[in-house]
Protein backbone atom coordinates (compact mmCIF):
# COMPACT_ATOMS: atom_id res chain seq x y z
CA UNK A 1 0.00 0.00 0.00
CA UNK A 2 1.58 3.30 -1.05
CA UNK A 3 1.24 6.78 0.34
CA UNK A 4 -1.14 7.49 -2.50
CA UNK A 5 -3.36 4.66 -1.49
CA UNK A 6 -3.26 6.00 2.04
CA UNK A 7 -5.34 8.81 0.64
CA UNK A 8 -8.11 6.35 -0.10
CA UNK A 9 -8.35 5.29 3.51
CA UNK A 10 -11.35 6.76 5.20
CA UNK A 11 -10.01 8.98 7.95
CA UNK A 12 -12.46 7.89 10.63
CA UNK A 13 -12.02 6.86 14.19
CA UNK A 14 -13.37 3.38 13.35
CA UNK A 15 -10.86 2.99 10.55
CA UNK A 16 -8.03 4.05 12.88
CA UNK A 17 -9.06 1.43 15.38
CA UNK A 18 -9.29 -1.12 12.60
CA UNK A 19 -5.84 -0.22 11.27
CA UNK A 20 -4.31 -0.38 14.74
CA UNK A 21 -5.85 -3.82 15.30
CA UNK A 22 -4.42 -4.99 11.94
CA UNK A 23 -0.97 -3.65 12.82
CA UNK A 24 -1.01 -5.55 16.11
CA UNK A 25 -1.94 -8.80 14.33
CA UNK A 26 0.70 -8.27 11.66
CA UNK A 27 3.37 -7.58 14.24
CA UNK A 28 2.46 -10.81 16.05
CA UNK A 29 2.58 -12.69 12.73
CA UNK A 30 5.90 -11.13 11.87
CA UNK A 31 7.32 -12.24 15.20
CA UNK A 32 6.11 -15.83 14.62
CA UNK A 33 7.40 -15.87 11.04
CA UNK A 34 10.78 -14.55 12.13
CA UNK A 35 10.97 -17.32 14.71
CA UNK A 36 9.98 -19.87 12.04
CA UNK A 37 12.59 -18.47 9.68
CA UNK A 38 15.30 -18.83 12.32
CA UNK A 39 14.23 -22.38 13.14
CA UNK A 40 14.10 -23.38 9.46
CA UNK A 41 17.50 -21.85 8.89
CA UNK A 42 18.94 -23.78 11.83
CA UNK A 43 17.32 -27.04 10.64
CA UNK A 44 18.51 -26.53 7.06
CA UNK A 45 22.06 -25.85 8.20
CA UNK A 46 22.02 -29.08 10.26
CA UNK A 47 20.50 -31.03 7.37
CA UNK A 48 23.11 -29.75 4.90
CA UNK A 49 25.97 -30.81 7.16
CA UNK A 50 24.30 -34.20 7.64
CA UNK A 51 23.78 -34.61 3.87
CA UNK A 52 27.40 -33.73 3.12
CA UNK A 53 28.62 -36.39 5.58
CA UNK A 54 26.16 -39.05 4.47
CA UNK A 55 26.70 -38.34 0.78
CA UNK A 56 30.46 -38.57 1.13
CA UNK A 57 30.09 -41.90 2.94
CA UNK A 58 27.59 -43.15 0.33
CA UNK A 59 29.78 -42.11 -2.60
CA UNK A 60 32.79 -43.88 -1.07
CA UNK A 61 30.66 -46.99 -0.54
CA UNK A 62 29.27 -46.85 -4.09
CA UNK A 63 32.73 -46.39 -5.52
CA UNK A 64 33.94 -49.43 -3.64
CA UNK A 65 30.89 -51.50 -4.63
CA UNK A 66 31.18 -50.59 -8.33
CA UNK A 67 34.90 -51.33 -8.21
CA UNK A 68 34.11 -54.75 -6.77
CA UNK A 69 31.48 -55.33 -9.47
CA UNK A 70 33.84 -54.40 -12.30
CA UNK A 71 36.55 -56.50 -10.71
CA UNK A 72 34.13 -59.44 -10.64
CA UNK A 73 33.23 -58.81 -14.30
CA UNK A 74 36.93 -58.88 -15.11
CA UNK A 75 37.57 -62.05 -13.13
CA UNK A 76 34.69 -64.26 -14.23
CA UNK A 77 33.19 -62.46 -17.21
CA UNK A 78 29.94 -60.60 -17.67
CA UNK A 79 27.75 -63.57 -18.58
CA UNK A 80 28.30 -65.41 -15.30
CA UNK A 81 27.73 -62.32 -13.17
CA UNK A 82 24.59 -61.37 -15.08
CA UNK A 83 23.15 -64.87 -14.93
CA UNK A 84 23.88 -65.19 -11.21
CA UNK A 85 22.22 -61.84 -10.65
CA UNK A 86 18.95 -63.29 -11.94
CA UNK A 87 18.85 -65.49 -8.83
CA UNK A 88 18.40 -62.48 -6.61
CA UNK A 89 14.86 -62.66 -5.34
CA UNK A 90 12.55 -59.81 -4.46
CA UNK A 91 12.85 -56.15 -5.18
CA UNK A 92 13.61 -53.27 -2.93
CA UNK A 93 10.16 -52.22 -1.73
CA UNK A 94 9.66 -49.01 0.16
CA UNK A 95 6.75 -47.05 1.56
CA UNK A 96 6.92 -43.28 1.52
CA UNK A 97 5.11 -41.77 4.49
CA UNK A 98 4.49 -38.06 5.10
CA UNK A 99 6.26 -36.47 8.06
CA UNK A 100 5.62 -32.93 9.27
CA UNK A 101 8.44 -30.60 10.25
CA UNK A 102 7.10 -27.16 11.31
CA UNK A 103 4.13 -27.67 9.02
CA UNK A 104 6.22 -28.78 6.05
CA UNK A 105 5.42 -32.23 4.71
CA UNK A 106 8.61 -34.17 4.06
CA UNK A 107 8.93 -37.82 3.02
CA UNK A 108 9.85 -40.56 5.46
CA UNK A 109 10.97 -43.73 3.64
CA UNK A 110 10.20 -47.04 5.27
CA UNK A 111 11.86 -50.15 3.84
CA UNK A 112 9.32 -52.96 3.44
CA UNK A 113 11.65 -55.53 1.90
CA UNK A 114 15.15 -55.78 0.53
CA UNK A 115 16.38 -58.06 -2.26
CA UNK A 116 17.28 -61.43 -0.88
CA UNK A 117 20.19 -63.53 -2.08
CA UNK A 118 21.19 -65.45 1.02
CA UNK A 119 22.49 -68.89 0.08
CA UNK A 120 21.70 -68.24 -3.59
CA UNK A 121 24.87 -66.76 -5.06
CA UNK A 122 28.43 -67.88 -5.51
CA UNK A 123 31.15 -66.43 -3.28
CA UNK A 124 32.28 -63.67 -5.67
CA UNK A 125 28.76 -62.59 -6.58
CA UNK A 126 27.66 -62.73 -2.93
CA UNK A 127 30.54 -60.44 -1.96
CA UNK A 128 29.56 -57.88 -4.59
CA UNK A 129 25.83 -58.10 -3.83
CA UNK A 130 26.54 -57.66 -0.11
CA UNK A 131 28.44 -54.45 -0.81
CA UNK A 132 25.50 -53.02 -2.75
CA UNK A 133 22.87 -54.15 -0.25
CA UNK A 134 24.75 -52.53 2.61
CA UNK A 135 24.35 -49.21 0.80
CA UNK A 136 20.56 -49.35 0.44
CA UNK A 137 19.90 -47.77 3.86
CA UNK A 138 22.49 -45.04 3.28
CA UNK A 139 21.06 -44.35 -0.17
CA UNK A 140 17.50 -44.02 1.17
CA UNK A 141 18.68 -41.83 4.06
CA UNK A 142 20.44 -39.47 1.68
CA UNK A 143 17.36 -39.38 -0.58
CA UNK A 144 15.15 -38.62 2.42
CA UNK A 145 17.48 -35.93 3.76
CA UNK A 146 17.99 -34.28 0.39
CA UNK A 147 14.27 -34.07 -0.29
CA UNK A 148 13.71 -32.76 3.23
CA UNK A 149 16.40 -30.13 2.72
CA UNK A 150 14.92 -29.04 -0.62
CA UNK A 151 11.45 -28.69 0.93
CA UNK A 152 12.81 -26.82 3.95
CA UNK A 153 14.85 -24.54 1.71
CA UNK A 154 11.75 -23.79 -0.38
CA UNK A 155 9.74 -23.08 2.75
CA UNK A 156 12.56 -20.92 4.10
CA UNK A 157 12.56 -18.93 0.87
CA UNK A 158 8.80 -18.46 1.14
CA UNK A 159 9.00 -17.46 4.81
CA UNK A 160 11.84 -15.06 4.05
CA UNK A 161 9.77 -13.41 1.36
CA UNK A 162 6.82 -13.08 3.76
CA UNK A 163 8.99 -11.65 6.55
CA UNK A 164 10.62 -9.19 4.16
CA UNK A 165 7.27 -8.15 2.74
CA UNK A 166 5.86 -7.60 6.22
CA UNK A 167 8.95 -5.86 7.56
CA UNK A 168 9.70 -3.66 4.59
CA UNK A 169 6.31 -2.99 2.98
CA UNK A 170 3.14 -4.03 4.78
CA UNK A 171 3.95 -2.86 8.32
CA UNK A 172 5.54 0.50 7.26
CA UNK A 173 2.58 1.17 4.95
CA UNK A 174 0.14 0.38 7.70
CA UNK A 175 2.04 2.65 10.04
CA UNK A 176 1.90 5.40 7.43
CA UNK A 177 -1.84 4.89 7.03
CA UNK A 178 -2.36 5.03 10.78
CA UNK A 179 -0.28 8.23 10.92
CA UNK A 180 -2.29 9.65 8.02
CA UNK A 181 -5.65 8.80 9.61
CA UNK A 182 -4.42 10.07 12.96
CA UNK A 183 -3.31 13.36 11.41
CA UNK A 184 -6.55 13.69 9.46
CA UNK A 185 -8.56 13.08 12.62
CA UNK A 186 -6.47 15.64 14.47
CA UNK A 187 -7.08 18.15 11.65
CA UNK A 188 -10.81 17.43 11.74
CA UNK A 189 -10.79 17.92 15.52
CA UNK A 190 -8.99 21.22 15.06
CA UNK A 191 -11.46 22.30 12.35
CA UNK A 192 -14.34 21.33 14.58
CA UNK A 193 -12.84 23.22 17.47
CA UNK A 194 -12.29 26.33 15.34
CA UNK A 195 -15.81 26.04 13.88
CA UNK A 196 -17.32 25.82 17.37
CA UNK A 197 -15.23 28.75 18.51
CA UNK A 198 -16.41 30.86 15.53
CA UNK A 199 -20.03 29.87 16.13
CA UNK A 200 -19.69 30.73 19.81
CA UNK A 201 -18.28 34.17 18.85
CA UNK A 202 -21.23 34.76 16.45
CA UNK A 203 -23.75 33.72 19.09
CA UNK A 204 -22.06 35.97 21.72
CA UNK A 205 -22.02 38.93 19.29
CA UNK A 206 -25.76 38.51 18.48
CA UNK A 207 -26.69 38.35 22.13
CA UNK A 208 -24.72 41.44 22.92
CA UNK B 1 56.04 -92.21 -32.18
CA UNK B 2 53.40 -93.32 -29.66
CA UNK B 3 49.99 -91.67 -29.56
CA UNK B 4 50.75 -89.80 -26.35
CA UNK B 5 54.14 -88.58 -27.65
CA UNK B 6 52.44 -87.31 -30.81
CA UNK B 7 49.81 -85.50 -28.69
CA UNK B 8 52.51 -83.93 -26.50
CA UNK B 9 54.52 -82.87 -29.56
CA UNK B 10 51.41 -81.26 -31.08
CA UNK B 11 50.69 -79.48 -27.80
CA UNK B 12 54.21 -78.02 -27.86
CA UNK B 13 53.41 -76.69 -31.32
CA UNK B 14 49.97 -75.44 -30.32
CA UNK B 15 51.41 -73.72 -27.28
CA UNK B 16 53.38 -71.40 -29.54
CA UNK B 17 50.06 -70.07 -30.85
CA UNK B 18 49.06 -68.80 -27.41
CA UNK B 19 49.46 -65.10 -26.81
CA UNK B 20 52.82 -64.52 -25.13
CA UNK B 21 52.88 -62.57 -21.81
CA UNK B 22 54.64 -59.58 -23.42
CA UNK B 23 51.82 -59.27 -25.99
CA UNK B 24 49.21 -59.59 -23.24
CA UNK B 25 50.91 -56.76 -21.37
CA UNK B 26 50.85 -54.61 -24.49
CA UNK B 27 47.13 -55.38 -24.93
CA UNK B 28 46.56 -54.05 -21.41
CA UNK B 29 47.77 -50.66 -22.61
CA UNK B 30 45.46 -50.29 -25.64
CA UNK B 31 42.97 -47.47 -25.55
CA UNK B 32 39.59 -49.18 -25.77
CA UNK B 33 37.70 -52.34 -26.77
CA UNK B 34 37.87 -51.47 -30.49
CA UNK B 35 41.66 -51.05 -30.36
CA UNK B 36 41.87 -54.34 -28.45
CA UNK B 37 39.84 -56.11 -31.14
CA UNK B 38 42.07 -54.55 -33.78
CA UNK B 39 45.21 -55.73 -31.99
CA UNK B 40 43.74 -59.23 -31.68
CA UNK B 41 43.21 -59.43 -35.45
CA UNK B 42 46.87 -60.42 -35.76
CA UNK B 43 46.41 -63.36 -33.36
CA UNK B 44 44.54 -66.66 -33.61
CA UNK B 45 41.37 -64.79 -32.64
CA UNK B 46 41.57 -62.72 -35.82
CA UNK B 47 39.37 -64.97 -37.98
CA UNK B 48 36.60 -65.07 -35.40
CA UNK B 49 36.74 -61.32 -34.81
CA UNK B 50 36.57 -60.66 -38.55
CA UNK B 51 33.40 -62.75 -38.59
CA UNK B 52 31.40 -60.19 -36.65
CA UNK B 53 30.36 -56.76 -37.97
CA UNK B 54 32.74 -54.10 -36.69
CA UNK B 55 29.96 -52.04 -35.09
CA UNK B 56 28.94 -55.08 -33.05
CA UNK B 57 32.37 -55.48 -31.50
CA UNK B 58 31.98 -55.02 -27.77
CA UNK B 59 33.02 -56.66 -24.51
CA UNK B 60 30.38 -59.41 -24.56
CA UNK B 61 31.01 -60.26 -28.21
CA UNK B 62 34.75 -60.58 -27.61
CA UNK B 63 34.11 -62.64 -24.48
CA UNK B 64 32.08 -65.09 -26.58
CA UNK B 65 34.87 -65.25 -29.16
CA UNK B 66 37.46 -66.06 -26.48
CA UNK B 67 35.24 -68.85 -25.22
CA UNK B 68 34.70 -70.19 -28.73
CA UNK B 69 38.43 -70.27 -29.35
CA UNK B 70 38.99 -72.06 -26.05
CA UNK B 71 36.42 -74.70 -27.03
CA UNK B 72 38.05 -75.11 -30.47
CA UNK B 73 41.47 -75.56 -28.91
CA UNK B 74 40.23 -77.99 -26.27
CA UNK B 75 38.13 -80.22 -28.51
CA UNK B 76 40.88 -80.47 -31.11
CA UNK B 77 43.06 -82.52 -28.76
CA UNK B 78 40.82 -85.62 -28.34
CA UNK B 79 40.83 -85.94 -32.14
CA UNK B 80 44.58 -86.60 -32.14
CA UNK B 81 44.78 -88.40 -28.78
CA UNK B 82 44.77 -92.15 -28.04
CA UNK B 83 41.32 -93.32 -26.92
CA UNK B 84 42.05 -93.63 -23.16
CA UNK B 85 43.52 -90.11 -23.12
CA UNK B 86 40.66 -88.79 -25.28
CA UNK B 87 38.19 -90.24 -22.79
CA UNK B 88 39.97 -88.48 -19.95
CA UNK B 89 40.03 -85.23 -21.91
CA UNK B 90 36.30 -85.46 -22.60
CA UNK B 91 35.76 -86.01 -18.88
CA UNK B 92 37.92 -82.92 -18.21
CA UNK B 93 35.86 -80.87 -20.66
CA UNK B 94 32.68 -81.72 -18.81
CA UNK B 95 33.49 -78.58 -16.83
CA UNK B 96 32.03 -76.71 -19.81
CA UNK B 97 28.87 -78.81 -19.64
CA UNK B 98 28.59 -78.00 -15.94
CA UNK B 99 28.99 -74.31 -16.63
CA UNK B 100 26.30 -74.48 -19.28
CA UNK B 101 23.92 -76.46 -17.10
CA UNK B 102 24.43 -73.97 -14.28
CA UNK B 103 23.88 -71.12 -16.68
CA UNK B 104 20.60 -72.63 -17.95
CA UNK B 105 19.43 -73.33 -14.40
CA UNK B 106 20.28 -69.81 -13.26
CA UNK B 107 18.42 -68.46 -16.26
CA UNK B 108 15.38 -70.64 -15.64
CA UNK B 109 15.42 -69.73 -11.98
CA UNK B 110 15.43 -66.06 -12.84
CA UNK B 111 12.86 -66.39 -15.68
CA UNK B 112 15.43 -65.13 -18.17
CA UNK B 113 14.30 -65.34 -21.82
CA UNK B 114 15.57 -68.42 -23.65
CA UNK B 115 17.51 -66.38 -26.23
CA UNK B 116 19.35 -64.48 -23.55
CA UNK B 117 20.43 -67.70 -21.79
CA UNK B 118 21.42 -69.32 -25.09
CA UNK B 119 23.62 -66.37 -25.99
CA UNK B 120 25.91 -66.99 -23.02
CA UNK B 121 26.21 -70.76 -23.35
CA UNK B 122 29.59 -72.24 -24.20
CA UNK B 123 29.26 -73.58 -27.77
CA UNK B 124 29.76 -77.30 -27.09
CA UNK B 125 26.52 -78.75 -28.53
CA UNK B 126 28.38 -80.87 -31.08
CA UNK B 127 30.61 -82.41 -28.42
CA UNK B 128 28.12 -82.82 -25.59
CA UNK B 129 25.61 -85.53 -24.87
CA UNK B 130 23.43 -83.05 -23.01
CA UNK B 131 20.52 -81.72 -25.02
CA UNK B 132 20.84 -78.04 -24.21
CA UNK B 133 18.07 -77.15 -26.63
CA UNK B 134 15.63 -79.24 -24.59
CA UNK B 135 16.99 -77.79 -21.34
CA UNK B 136 16.44 -74.29 -22.68
CA UNK B 137 12.87 -75.15 -23.64
CA UNK B 138 12.03 -76.60 -20.23
CA UNK B 139 9.45 -74.71 -18.22
CA UNK B 140 11.45 -74.27 -15.07
CA UNK B 141 14.38 -75.64 -13.06
CA UNK B 142 12.54 -78.78 -11.94
CA UNK B 143 11.56 -79.48 -15.55
CA UNK B 144 15.20 -79.03 -16.59
CA UNK B 145 16.36 -81.35 -13.79
CA UNK B 146 14.00 -84.05 -15.12
CA UNK B 147 15.70 -83.79 -18.52
CA UNK B 148 19.02 -84.66 -16.90
CA UNK B 149 17.63 -88.02 -15.75
CA UNK B 150 19.66 -90.17 -18.13
CA UNK B 151 22.90 -88.19 -17.76
CA UNK B 152 25.72 -88.38 -15.18
CA UNK B 153 24.31 -85.20 -13.68
CA UNK B 154 20.92 -86.52 -12.58
CA UNK B 155 20.64 -85.24 -9.00
CA UNK B 156 19.10 -87.36 -6.23
CA UNK B 157 15.67 -86.43 -4.87
CA UNK B 158 17.12 -84.93 -1.69
CA UNK B 159 19.07 -82.34 -3.70
CA UNK B 160 16.01 -81.44 -5.76
CA UNK B 161 13.98 -81.19 -2.58
CA UNK B 162 16.62 -78.92 -1.10
CA UNK B 163 16.30 -76.64 -4.14
CA UNK B 164 12.51 -76.65 -3.93
CA UNK B 165 12.59 -75.80 -0.23
CA UNK B 166 15.12 -72.99 -0.37
CA UNK B 167 14.88 -71.76 -3.97
CA UNK B 168 18.68 -71.82 -3.94
CA UNK B 169 20.55 -73.41 -6.82
CA UNK B 170 23.70 -73.90 -4.75
CA UNK B 171 22.88 -77.51 -3.70
CA UNK B 172 22.24 -78.46 -7.34
CA UNK B 173 25.42 -76.72 -8.52
CA UNK B 174 27.40 -78.40 -5.76
CA UNK B 175 26.01 -81.75 -6.84
CA UNK B 176 27.03 -81.17 -10.47
CA UNK B 177 30.54 -80.12 -9.41
CA UNK B 178 30.89 -83.27 -7.32
CA UNK B 179 29.57 -85.45 -10.12
CA UNK B 180 32.08 -83.82 -12.45
CA UNK B 181 34.96 -84.32 -10.01
CA UNK B 182 34.19 -87.98 -9.36
CA UNK B 183 33.74 -88.71 -13.07
CA UNK B 184 37.04 -86.99 -13.83
CA UNK B 185 38.94 -88.86 -11.12
CA UNK B 186 37.42 -92.12 -12.33
CA UNK B 187 38.61 -91.39 -15.86
CA UNK B 188 42.07 -90.51 -14.59
CA UNK B 189 42.46 -94.17 -13.62
CA UNK B 190 42.43 -94.99 -17.32
CA UNK B 191 45.42 -92.73 -17.96
CA UNK B 192 48.62 -94.72 -17.72
CA UNK B 193 51.12 -91.87 -17.90
CA UNK B 194 51.90 -89.13 -15.44
CA UNK B 195 48.96 -89.93 -13.20
CA UNK B 196 50.69 -88.38 -10.18
CA UNK B 197 51.29 -85.01 -11.81
CA UNK B 198 47.84 -84.83 -13.42
CA UNK B 199 46.24 -85.93 -10.18
CA UNK B 200 48.15 -83.23 -8.28
CA UNK B 201 47.15 -80.53 -10.71
CA UNK B 202 43.47 -81.48 -10.63
CA UNK B 203 43.48 -81.70 -6.86
CA UNK B 204 45.09 -78.27 -6.44
CA UNK B 205 42.11 -76.92 -8.37
CA UNK B 206 39.70 -78.78 -6.07
CA UNK B 207 41.64 -77.48 -3.04
CA UNK B 208 41.25 -73.90 -4.19
CA UNK B 209 37.54 -74.42 -4.91
CA UNK B 210 37.03 -75.96 -1.47
CA UNK B 211 38.96 -73.14 0.18
CA UNK B 212 36.77 -70.49 -1.46
CA UNK B 213 33.56 -72.42 -0.76
CA UNK B 214 34.39 -73.05 2.92
CA UNK B 215 35.97 -69.76 4.01
CA UNK B 216 33.77 -67.67 1.69
CA UNK B 217 30.68 -69.52 2.90
CA UNK B 218 31.57 -68.97 6.55
CA UNK B 219 32.38 -65.30 5.90
CA UNK B 220 28.97 -64.77 4.26
CA UNK B 221 27.15 -66.65 7.00
CA UNK B 222 25.94 -69.62 4.98
CA UNK B 223 24.41 -72.53 6.83
CA UNK B 224 27.15 -75.01 7.79
CA UNK B 225 25.32 -77.98 6.24
CA UNK B 226 25.07 -76.06 2.96
CA UNK B 227 28.78 -75.21 3.06
CA UNK B 228 29.58 -78.85 3.74
CA UNK B 229 27.52 -79.86 0.71
CA UNK B 230 29.64 -77.51 -1.45
CA UNK B 231 32.88 -79.30 -0.58
CA UNK B 232 34.29 -81.54 -3.31
CA UNK B 233 35.58 -84.73 -1.67
CA UNK B 234 39.00 -84.66 -3.36
CA UNK B 235 41.96 -82.75 -2.07
CA UNK B 236 45.70 -82.36 -2.26
CA UNK B 237 47.12 -80.13 0.45
CA UNK B 238 43.93 -79.34 2.38
CA UNK B 239 42.42 -82.20 4.33
CA UNK B 240 38.70 -82.66 3.91
CA UNK B 241 38.44 -83.54 7.62
CA UNK B 242 40.10 -80.22 8.47
CA UNK B 243 37.69 -78.30 6.24
CA UNK B 244 34.73 -80.02 7.87
CA UNK B 245 36.12 -79.19 11.34
CA UNK B 246 36.38 -75.51 10.39
CA UNK B 247 32.91 -75.48 8.88
CA UNK B 248 31.44 -77.10 11.99
CA UNK B 249 32.79 -74.40 14.26
CA UNK B 250 36.52 -74.78 14.96
CA UNK B 251 37.34 -71.34 13.62
CA UNK B 252 40.35 -70.22 15.62
CA UNK B 253 43.00 -68.56 13.49
CA UNK B 254 45.43 -71.40 14.26
CA UNK B 255 42.97 -74.02 12.97
CA UNK B 256 42.23 -72.00 9.82
CA UNK B 257 45.96 -71.48 9.23
CA UNK B 258 46.76 -75.14 9.75
CA UNK B 259 43.94 -76.27 7.46
CA UNK B 260 44.21 -73.68 4.68
CA UNK B 261 47.83 -72.56 5.25
CA UNK B 262 48.95 -73.71 1.81
CA UNK B 263 46.52 -71.30 0.20
CA UNK B 264 47.14 -68.36 2.51
CA UNK B 265 46.68 -65.68 -0.15
CA UNK B 266 43.21 -67.01 -0.99
CA UNK B 267 42.14 -67.15 2.67
CA UNK B 268 43.56 -63.69 3.47
CA UNK B 269 41.68 -62.13 0.56
CA UNK B 270 38.45 -63.88 1.55
CA UNK B 271 38.72 -62.77 5.17
CA UNK B 272 39.36 -59.21 3.98
CA UNK B 273 36.10 -59.33 1.97
CA UNK B 274 37.95 -59.29 -1.36
CA UNK B 275 36.31 -62.31 -2.98
CA UNK B 276 37.45 -61.50 -6.51
CA UNK B 277 41.06 -61.24 -5.39
CA UNK B 278 40.64 -64.60 -3.66
CA UNK B 279 39.42 -66.11 -6.91
CA UNK B 280 42.38 -64.66 -8.84
CA UNK B 281 44.83 -65.83 -6.18
CA UNK B 282 43.28 -69.29 -6.38
CA UNK B 283 43.81 -69.36 -10.14
CA UNK B 284 47.40 -68.25 -9.58
CA UNK B 285 48.01 -71.27 -7.30
CA UNK B 286 46.67 -73.57 -10.02
CA UNK B 287 48.72 -71.79 -12.67
CA UNK B 288 51.89 -71.90 -10.58
CA UNK B 289 51.49 -75.65 -10.07
CA UNK B 290 50.77 -76.04 -13.77
CA UNK B 291 53.92 -74.10 -14.68
CA UNK B 292 56.04 -76.20 -12.31
CA UNK B 293 54.72 -79.36 -13.97
CA UNK B 294 55.10 -77.88 -17.46
CA UNK B 295 58.79 -77.25 -16.87
CA UNK B 296 59.55 -80.52 -15.08
CA UNK B 297 57.39 -82.80 -17.27
CA UNK B 298 57.72 -81.10 -20.65
CA UNK B 299 57.65 -84.34 -22.64
CA UNK B 300 54.92 -86.30 -20.92
CA UNK B 301 51.13 -86.33 -20.82
CA UNK B 302 50.99 -83.79 -17.95
CA UNK B 303 52.19 -81.19 -20.45
CA UNK B 304 48.88 -81.56 -22.30
CA UNK B 305 46.95 -80.61 -19.19
CA UNK B 306 49.24 -77.63 -18.56
CA UNK B 307 48.54 -76.53 -22.15
CA UNK B 308 44.79 -76.71 -21.48
CA UNK B 309 45.21 -74.70 -18.29
CA UNK B 310 47.23 -72.10 -20.20
CA UNK B 311 44.43 -71.89 -22.79
CA UNK B 312 41.91 -71.30 -20.03
CA UNK B 313 44.13 -68.74 -18.31
CA UNK B 314 44.57 -66.92 -21.62
CA UNK B 315 40.81 -66.72 -22.05
CA UNK B 316 40.41 -65.34 -18.54
CA UNK B 317 43.20 -62.80 -19.05
CA UNK B 318 41.71 -61.61 -22.33
CA UNK B 319 38.27 -61.38 -20.70
CA UNK B 320 39.79 -59.31 -17.89
CA UNK B 321 41.45 -56.96 -20.37
CA UNK B 322 38.24 -56.65 -22.41
CA UNK B 323 36.05 -55.94 -19.39
CA UNK B 324 38.68 -53.58 -18.01
CA UNK B 325 38.71 -51.63 -21.27
CA UNK B 326 34.93 -51.64 -21.48
CA UNK B 327 34.65 -50.06 -18.02
CA UNK B 328 37.63 -47.72 -18.35
CA UNK B 329 39.85 -49.41 -15.77
CA UNK B 330 43.48 -48.33 -15.51
CA UNK B 331 46.16 -50.63 -17.00
CA UNK B 332 47.63 -51.17 -13.50
CA UNK B 333 44.32 -52.46 -12.17
CA UNK B 334 43.82 -54.68 -15.22
CA UNK B 335 47.31 -56.11 -14.78
CA UNK B 336 46.36 -57.16 -11.24
CA UNK B 337 43.65 -59.38 -12.77
CA UNK B 338 45.96 -61.06 -15.26
CA UNK B 339 47.68 -64.33 -14.57
CA UNK B 340 51.06 -64.57 -16.29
Amino acid sequence: MSVGSAGRVRPTKGELLNLERRLKILQGGLEVLTMKKDQLHKKLQGDINDIINRRTRLECGLLEAYKALISAYMAVGSSQIEMQATSIRGMLRVKVLPKSIMGITVPKIEVLSKPSFEEKLGTIECGVADKFRDLIDDLLNVTENEDEAVKIAYELEKTNRKVNALEKITVPNLRREIKYVDEMLEEEDLEEFTRIKLLRDIVVRRRS
Amino acid sequence: MSGVAYLVARCHGLRTRLIPPSTLMSLVKVENVESLAEALLKTEYGDLIRGIPWDEVNGSALERIFTRKLVERCYFLPKIAPSSIAQFLYAYYRRFEIQNINQVFRGKNGNTPKDRIEMDLIPIEEYSSINFGALLNSKNVVGAVRLLAETPYSPPKIVIQSYEDSGSLLPLEAYFEKAYASELMKNLEGVSEDVDCVNRLLRVEFDVGNCIAAVGGIFHGLDSSLIESLIIPYSYKVSIGGIVRVIRGERSSSTITSVFGHYGRVVDSLLAGRETDAFIEGLKYVYEESERIRISRAYSFAFVLTYLISCEVERRSLTSITMGKEYGITPEEITAHIII
